[in-house]
């Protein structure tokens, strides 16, 4: 049991380690912007013209993800599950604002995936979509 | 057995049809009835109803046409009516009908779909017939909503089968009239018709997008249209009447509050935020509530869905399983994931409204997008589109997780074992989810806002007597905007309508700006003090033959003491109806040779009481009025004076509750009205006779005034209940300030606190503190000691000094004012508080601001017009602190408003047009047929119905021949509808019709005709089928 603990794990911790060699530009790049986002948040730039919000950020960051590290609506949706297992568990903890914000993430986040989802649709392969 | 074993999706799905017959178990002799449910006490009545675009039966009419769309809903009432059912059973059948078309049409589309896997099916028709958003639907059986939900899963199988080539195009095209049929009751509010359109056209789209090659486009292209042509030529005959009038009567910016209805979309979008509408949740009635008990106003249920865990979770659960579905998509129903992953989006974006973030782009929308304001209940129209979506995707999971199951492996069969458990669950689960729909709880039995009514014997009874009662309209009694019958029915228009074709009158919650709802607020005014002749008046304007007073319903307005038994029609039960005018009433079409241009015309202040019930009130700047040679010389006017004490009072109520007009004094002891003429005329003066004693004014002697600052007197010529007539008087072209001094007493005694203690210990602290009546000069002029009271309170609780006001006339408003000095601790307030006996009724709550000088704080209060006494509360509030608040009150005072009309009216120049006379017959309600005779002169047709430009006249001579005649049409008496005619003969005949009715006509010819050729055809196509087979 343990072997094959161990076995998922390198296994996990390789292909992680494929996959940010791979994307290494991607992966600074999009954390370069998403600290640059949240210290001009913080800051509170561009106030009131463009309200720059944890919301936008957040919409931003997934944007950026599909762009910079490539993922797919898989890993897209697999947030918006994330978001929404949260907005559960906040309402199970009666912290209603944090549900509800968690809810918008899970929303924006169903927008995009489903945006991408199309894209993928039409441009995977013939012979994939002939399935 | 074995035929069981095949068939049990169907008989669950049978099961599934008959919830509704749940509903009525064990209740009794009831109906579902009230609020925006209207099932008719007369099916035949409503049904015939559904064939005319024009409605007389409320408030001087309006355009139907999109109520016409209900013909097919009202058919299903009222077949079983005339096949000898009784009402109960009547509504059950209707009820069932439409429950087990939505279960049908969701099964019939999950076949399709979710083949050979019938949990999955059943799973799909639970989570699309049983869900929270059709509570509403269901609780008010609102027409369009289920017409929509019935239709969705129809027309989506239809286009499944056509790719699937399962169908043949000309027998689609004959399902697609059926749909078209079922849809037609979403045309009642078109918004949810074009929901329709969004979701079929969002599934091809999906389709298209995830297939995109050109000859699969052109091919579901051709599909779509062959679902939706048919089906909208079946619907002509409402969308026409209905565009026709959107396109001419509704702005395509801001429509919704230019036609006069309450735009309420952000009050609605209050609780649409995402999460509650990814759950369902987003009804606005779910929210209000009771601060105190914290349980929900009107939806007892809700409190379930927002405080127990078990139902939170499965809220929450069923969009997670949605999610879920999307991670792992099936290729071959690729397009389904998009479908319905793009109905969620969109159907949460345009159900949340305007509520943030997403609101905002709503908004933007309603501002740009034209006649988008129509959308103004999003969540109620958009949701269906998540329903769909959410049961789809959960379906689409389980229906993967099923076909999963490829080897006959134990792990693989205990996998399929389980998998089928979670559906069962599922399904279950939502049954309890959903248990308000099945046992009928959302129609609140029990409690007294409860949708189960049981009509008295009496309300049946009336039917016959008001079909043969006097002519004109009814106009019903008690004047609330809603009614609440002691019996349970409560409903937002009146009750006869359910019950007969009769013309009725009432203050409509949807158009309270209305110029006849203006009218008749005033009407009733008249009626509440007592004013017979200016009710009588106003009676003849509005058409009024009948006084309808409901004795059973639950409201705080006045009794109809004035209404004597020489007036009663007849009554039955608690139900009284009162011939009203006595004399008779004013007929709908009639001809006048009293015209009088009003000013102001506007349907704010309607004054026109003081003219007789036939005279003719005009608006001096139409246009079309204007076209009227010499106009001038045959009209009169008829001028409002502005009331500077009305104003005053009005100004204070517009603008925004601050300081400045409170810290001041006003002088309430003249009235000064201010008139302008436009010409040099005599006028004769009438005042508003209601209560004018109370203020010092002797009627038996006529009245002293001050015009522009000159002594006149008025003398008397004529009083009558309503009105004091003086004798005319010559004005000059000009403005004019007419000052009347009244005598206004403070209502207040001992408010001075100089003499006898007049004021009652009370509040919430029982009046345990300190009160003291304190001697000082500081309040004095003179060299004279004043009092003041001193009340401390260290209490807990709020205490005051009450006193009740002398003399309170409810019918009036009040002015209150007090000299007031905070000492130390909480702000001095005054409560105003009206009680029925130990009843309350209104309260009115002022702050004095922390001032530690004596400070003059005056205030108005309009009162609720019931019968009530009024209390002013002196209150020296609780506050923490040890020392407790002080705080000193002086010279109370409570005045009257004096706000009596002053209107002048020049007859001089009237009588000069003739007067034929008219008999006419009202042949639908969209038609009127009339004689006219010895019209030797132009004269005037006045039409007592809500005016429309569409409302036309036609003239035809005796023979009956069309003459060349096009008479200038133009808006009387606020909301009615007039013609001048000139070169008539003088005998001749007119009809007076309503146009769009022809557009319906013309729609449902096209409509029959089109299931009439459709049926051919599928025969002859079928026909032929079979030869090329044999």
């Amino acid at each position: 049991m343990k072997q094959s603990i161990d076995k998922l794990r390198f296994n996990l911790n390789d292909q992680l380690q494929n996959w940010a060699q791979e994307k290494v530009l991607g992966i600074f790049i999009f954390t370069i912007v998403l600290v640059l986002l949240l210290l001009l948040y913080s800051a509170g730039y561009f106030a009131p013209y463009i309200p720059l919000t944890i919301n936008l950020i957040v919409v931003m960051a997934i944007i950026l993800s599909i762009i910079l590290l490539q993922l797919n609506s898989k890993f897209i949706f697999s947030t918006a599950i994330f978001f929404w297992v949260l907005t559960i568990l906040f309402m199970i903890f009666n912290i209603d604002v944090w549900a509800e914000r968690a809810a918008i993430y899970s929303f924006e986040t169903l927008i995009i995936g489903i945006i991408l989802l199309v894209i993928e649709i039409n441009f995977s392969s013939p012979g994939k979509q002939d399935e | 057995m074995k035929k069981l074993f095949t068939y049990w999706p169907y008989l669950i799905i049978i099961l599934f049809g008959l919830t509704p017959l749940l509903w009525f178990y064990k209740k009794g002799d009831v109906l579902i009835n009230g609020i925006d449910t209207n099932f008719p006490l007369d099916p035949e009545v409503w049904f015939m109803r559904r064939f005319y675009v024009w409605n007389s039966v409320a408030n001087g009419g309006l355009d139907f046409s999109s109520s016409t769309a209900g013909l097919f809903f009202h058919l299903i009432q009222v077949i079983p009516y005339k096949l000898g059912f009784n009402l109960q059973q009547v509504q059950m059948i209707s009820l069932v009908f439409w429950f087990f078309l939505i279960v049908l049409g969701a099964f019939l589309f999950a076949r399709v779909v979710f083949t050979k896997k019938p949990l999955v099916q059943l799973l799909f028709v639970s989570l699309y017939s049983f869900n929270i958003y059709l509570f509403n639907s269901w609780e008010n059986v609102k027409v369009a909503n289920l017409s929509l939900m019935a239709a969705i899963p129809f027309a989506l199988m239809l286009l499944v089968l056509l790719r699937q080539k399962a169908i043949t195009i000309s027998l689609a095209i004959l399902f697609s009239v059926s749909v078209g049929i079922i849809l037609s009751g979403a045309g009642i509010n078109p918004a949810y018709f074009i929901s329709f359109f969004i979701i079929i056209s969002f599934y091809i789209l999906a389709e298209i997008v995830s297939n995109f090659n050109k000859q699969f486009i052109i091919s579901r292209l051709r599909h779509l249209l062959v679902i939706c042509i048919p089906l909208l030529l079946v619907n002509l005959f409402w969308v026409l009447p209905t565009f026709f009038f959107i396109s001419h009567q509704i702005s395509s910016s801001g429509s919704i509050d230019k036609i006069g209805f309450t735009n309420w979309i952000d009050s609605l979008s209050e609780n649409t935020s995402i999460l509650n509408v990814l759950r369902l949740q987003g009804a606005w009635d779910w929210y209000p509530v009771d601060t105190q008990t914290n349980t929900p106003y009107y939806i007892p249920y809700a409190s379930n869905y927002f405080y127990k865990l078990p139902f939170i979770l499965f809220s929450l659960l069923l969009p997670l399983l949605a999610l879920l579905s999307l991670l792992k998509y099936e290729n071959k129903n690729r397009h389904l994931y998009v479908a319905f992953g793009a109905m969620l989006v969109i159907g949460v974006f345009l159900g949340a409204g305007t509520h943030l973030p997403t609101g905002a782009v709503f908004r933007f929308l309603l501002d740009h997008l034209p006649f988008f304001t129509l959308f103004r209940s999003p969540w109620y129209i958009f949701t269906p589109l998540t329903v769909m979506a959410i049961a789809g995707l959960v379906s689409l999971l389980f229906y993967n997780l099923n076909r999963a199951r490829t080897s006959g492996s134990k792990i693989f069969l205990l996998f399929s074992l389980v998998v089928s458990l979670l559906t069962v669950t599922i399904i279950i689960g939502n049954f309890f989810y959903s248990y308000p729909l099945i046992s009928g709880k959302i129609f609140r039995p029990g409690r007294p806002d409860s949708f189960y009514v049981q009509f008295p014997d009496y309300v049946i009874q009336s039917k016959d007597r008001l079909i043969n009662a006097s002519e004109g309209r009814i106009v019903s009694y008690p004047d609330r905007e809603m009614e609440n019958f002691e019996w349970g029915y409560r409903g937002i228009e009146t009750v006869l309508q359910l019950l007969v074709d009769r013309e009725t009158l009432f203050l409509p919650l949807n158009m309270p700006d209305s110029p006849v709802a203006s009218i008749l607020e005033e009407f009733y005014l008249n009626l509440k003090k007592g004013e017979i002749t200016a009710a009588e008046s106003l009676a003849g304007k509005l058409n009024i033959g009948l006084v309808f007073n409901k004795k059973d319903q639950v409201a705080v307005s006045y009794k109809l003491d004035y209404l004597s038994e020489d007036y009663l029609s007849f009554q039955s039960g608690k139900w009284v109806f009162y011939k009203f005018p006595d004399l008779g009433f004013t007929p709908k079409i009639f001809t006048t040779d009293k015209i009088f241009f009003s000013y102001p015309y506007n349907s704010e202040l309607p004054f026109f009481s003081a003219l007789k019930s036939t005279d003719l009130v005009l608006n001096p700047y139409d246009n079309i009025v204007r076209e009227i040679v010499d106009i001038d010389k045959v009209s009169g006017s008829v001028v409002l004076a502005q009331n500077s004490q009305v104003v005053n009072f009005l100004d204070y109520k517009k603008t925004d509750s601050h300081l400045s007009n409170r810290l001041l004094s006003r002088d309430l002891s003249e009235v000064i009205f201010t008139v302008e003429f436009n010409e040099d005329q005599v006028y004769q003066p009438i005042l508003e006779r209601y209560r004018l004693e109370d203020f010092g004014v002797d009627i038996t002697k006529g009245i002293e005034i001050e015009i522009n600052n000159q002594k006149h007197f008025w003398a008397i010529q004529d009083i009558d209940d309503s009105s004091v007539y003086f004798y005319p008087v010559f004005f000059p072209k000009g403005t004019y300030q007419i000052k009347i001094k009244i005598v206004n007493k403070n209502l207040v005694e001992y408010g001075s606190f100089n003499g006898e203690i007049g004021f009652t210990k009370g509040g919430e602290g029982k009046g345990e503190g300190l009160y003291e009546t304190v001697e000082t000069k500081e309040q004095s002029s003179s060299e004279e000691m004043e009092k003041f009271l001193s009340i401390t309170n260290i209490n807990k609780a709020d205490i005051a000094a009450i006193f009740k006001l002398s003399s309170f006339n409810p019918m009036s408003d009040y002015y209150f004012e007090a000299n007031y000095k905070q000492v130390y601790g909480n702000h001095a307030q005054i409560l105003i508080t009206q009680w029925d006996q130990d009843k309350l009724l209104k309260v009115g709550k002022e702050t004095m601001p922390n001032y530690p000088n004596w400070r003059v704080f005056s205030f108005y209060y309009d009162p609720v017009r019931a019968k009530s006494d009024l209390f002013i509360e002196l209150t020296a509030p609780y506050i923490k602190d040890p020392l407790g608040t002080t705080v000193l009150f002086d010279d109370i005072k409570a005045y009257k408003v004096f706000s009596n009309k002053l209107v002048f009216v020049n007859k001089n120049n009237s009588a000069i047009l003739s007067t034929p006379q008219v008999t006419f017959k009202k042949i639908s309600p969209t038609l009127y047929e009339a004689e006219i005779k010895d019209a030797d002169k132009p004269h005037l047709i006045v039409f007592s119905e809500n005016y429309s430009p569409f409302w036309q006249l036609s003239l035809y001579d005796e023979k009956g021949l069309k003459l060349p005649i096009n008479p200038l049409h133009f808006s009387a008496n606020l909301y009615a509808n007039a013609w001048y005619l000139e070169n008539t003969p003088q005998s001749y005949k007119i009809k007076i019709s309503y146009y769009p009715q022809e557009l319906f006509l013309l729609g449902i010819k096209i409509a029959a005709v089109t299931v009439v050729f459709l049926l051919i055809l599928t025969l002859v196509i079928s026909i032929r089928q079979r030869r090329y087979k044999v």
